[in-house]
């Protein structure tokens, strides 16, 4: 009952980021790189072990953005200029230009990694089809349909490849799917080919669409768990949940992923108690909005400490330890 | 009837980096100095001018014949607006419409009253670094209303009068600075079509004794379920994305004879370049429905180019110079 976890990508420590700079300058070699990715990640996984964080993510520190490390490891993709997609951040949003295809698994043998530097579980991270080719240009499928089917194969094949490897949650994001509410029934349709016969529980992460449009339909898209962000909209979000009854288990969002303010315990405790008139403890897993990769490390670290900290003083208080 | 068939201009906002190494702006990289504050806002400042040179300069070099300053200085079409004008705070990010874009929603704590204009001193820059005409652009007062979070009108019409009087305030201080014509947005006219007799009214409001000429400019939706009702606004010309509700072009081609017409035929959130065939059969498609004798036939992209990377929307918009240049010409020849 009201395990924690996080959502995805963590900080890059300054290190990590002037060594990505220099990488794409040619200054730094790859292994040179990759020491650095790891030396965070440890950090990374040390630091939610410390805190008490039930379910561990690895931080992402190997990836720049949800899509264009995925579209750099399929052949069909090219990855086009940057493009703006709020305030001052930029992604370069990768370009269908061919028949999408996997040479090799893209996040195993890093999972694999990540896991044996804790007894915890760490979950595996990938982007969801409906995502990945809304957030895609595509120059060769002849409709978005053919696309994301595509890609929901590709994904499929990473998530299979991830529990053999030994993943025991498995998380696909699917942030774009309140995009286009009239077509929530092809991302369901997708994600039915992404998570058929997998047993690891499956997790999908949902953020800053309109969540009334999609509820409930949304229930039906086949995974255990949907995450979804809340603290951004102060909770307002929680009645579109109330009723019809919620089936699945929920990660609920209590961190604006998108503030350097910390929240104090006494306000995360108040969004957590909030969250248990709509959904039975049971249901519920507690995390940030979205990935906490726009924070400062600094701001990451005090903020997952308060989660952690009203989430333990809220099951104290309610006897569910 | 005027002597060009068509004019081209851009709609919406436009990419705020240069990915070209030979150009040395980088708003990006200048704002994320100001954050850390290693710049001054004096020196942001000029990167920002810089960069509205920049795109009016890419605007030029493809044959636009009005030209925009890019909104390089918005992050969205509605902030700005919050943040320039009283009775606003800026919330929570919410997704714009269906893109994979994002704007903090402003919440109405508060009437809102117009304090100084939010696009003024853009449009004046922007007018003196070219003799092309420049078209501003605002936030129309419908969908400002409808962009934000109400918590201080319990969603009465006071909220859609005061920011039809707030617009109201934009328009006329364009109009005193000598503009010409303002792009209306109204993105919100599509999306709510059951709200269309409080858009109409709104609007009207705004718009009234301002003596600018105005554009609504409806991006995204289908005006399907508006047809009826869209000529009611008191407008001097209505554009639409036409890319992505195709049905926009036969809807615009309807309308009085005295309302001018924008058309958003390329698509500005795709990379793939428009078949010059399908252009050409548009083209002539408006062509043969009177365009001639509308006050105005702009032919545009479907939104801001902002949605492609730099480099794709300089492609899109020189193919845009490019098709209505050569179908003119083509026009212009049989003629003779």
């Amino acid at each position: 009952m009201l395990e924690t976890t996080s959502v995805g990508s963590f900080p890059k420590p300054d290190y990590l980021a002037k060594a990505r700079t220099a990488h794409s300058k040619g200054d730094l070699d790859t292994n040179g790189l990759l020491a650095l990715e790891e030396r965070a990640t440890r950090e990374w996984i040390k630091f939610q072990e410390d805190i008490g964080i039930d379910i561990l993510v690895h931080g992402e520190m190997e990836r720049g953005d949800m899509t264009t490390f995925f579209a750099e490891r399929l052949t069909g993709y090219g990855v086009s200029g940057l493009v703006r997609s709020y305030g001052n951040r930029y992604y370069r949003k990768p370009i269908i230009e061919d028949v999408l295809d996997r040479p090799n698994a893209m996040t195993v043998e890093f999972y694999k990694w990540s896991q044996a530097l804790t007894k915890k579980p760490v979950k595996g991270m990938l982007t969801g089809p409906y995502t990945m080719c809304d957030w895609s240009f595509d120059e060769h499928y002849a409709s978005r349909r053919d696309a994301v089917l595509a890609l929901a194969e590709i994904i499929h094949d990473e998530v299979k490849d991830l529990e053999a490897a030994g993943a025991k949650y498995i998380q696909i994001d699917e942030p774009a799917i309140s995009t286009r509410p009239d077509e929530i029934d092809l991302a369901i349709e997708a994600m039915e080919i992404v998570t058929s016969g997998i047993k690891a529980t499956t997790i999908s992460h949902i953020c800053y669409g309109d969540f009334a449009k999609i509820y409930p339909r949304v229930l039906s898209l086949p995974v255990d768990v949907l995450d979804l962000e809340f603290a951004n909209s102060h909770m307002t979000n929680l009645e579109i949940f109330r009723k019809p009854k919620f089936t699945k288990k929920v990660s609920v969002g209590v961190l604006d992923v998108h503030s350097h303010v910390i929240e104090s315990v006494k306000e995360v405790k108040e969004a957590i108690m909030k969250s248990l008139t709509v959904f039975d403890p049971e249901q519920v897993w507690i995390d940030p909005d979205c990935g906490l990769k726009t924070r400062t490390p600094q701001e990451a670290m005090d903020k997952m400490k308060v989660m952690v900290e009203a989430t333990q003083q809220v099951k104290r208080e309610l006897g569910l330890q | 009837m005027r002597e060009r068939l068509f004019e081209t201009m851009l709609v919406g906002n436009q990419p705020k980096i240069f990915d070209d190494p030979s150009r040395a702006l980088n708003l990006r990289m200048a704002r994320n100095r100001l954050d850390k504050g290693a710049i001054t806002a004096e020196a942001f400042e000029t990167e920002l001018r810089n960069t509205i040179k920049g795109t009016i300069d890419d605007q030029i070099a493809a044959g636009m014949d009005r030209v925009t300053d890019g909104r390089i200085r918005w992050d969205d079409p509605v902030t700005p607006f919050a943040a320039a004008h009283d009775g606003f705070t800026i919330g929570g990010l919410i997704r714009y419409f269906d893109n994979n874009v994002y704007y903090r929603r402003p919440i109405i704590d508060g009437p809102i009253r117009f304090v100084r204009s939010a696009v003024l001193d853009d449009y004046r820059f922007a007018s003196g670094l070219t003799d092309k005409p420049v078209m501003p652009s605002v936030c129309g007062p419908f969908s400002l209303a409808k962009f934000c979070v109400d918590q201080s009108y319990s969603g009465s019409r006071a909220l859609f009068e005061d920011s039809a009087r707030l617009v109201g305030g934009e328009l006329e201080a364009l109009a005193q600075a000598g503009a010409e014509w303002v792009q209306i947005d109204e993105p919100f006219l599509t999306q709510s079509p059951d709200e269309i007799a409080l858009a109409v009214d709104t609007i009207s409001a705004a718009v009234r004794r301002t003596g600018i000429k105005t554009l609504v400019y409806t991006y995204f939706g289908s005006l399907g379920p508006i047809a009826d009702r869209v000529w009611d606004l008191p407008c001097d010309a209505i554009g639409a994305d036409c890319v992505t509700a195709p049905g926009n072009l036969e809807i615009l081609l309807r309308g009085p004879k005295a309302v001018g017409r924008s058309f958003g035929l390329f698509d500005a959130r795709s990379t793939r370049m428009e078949n010059p065939r399908t252009i050409t059969q548009q083209l002539e498609k408006i062509a043969k429905s009177g365009a001639v004798d509308w006050p105005k036939c702009w032919i545009t992209p479907s939104a801001g180019l902002e949605f492609l990377p730099y480099k794709n929307s300089v492609a899109k918009m020189r193919r845009l110079g490019e098709a209505v240049r050569e179908f003119e010409g083509v026009q212009a020849v049989q003629t003779v």
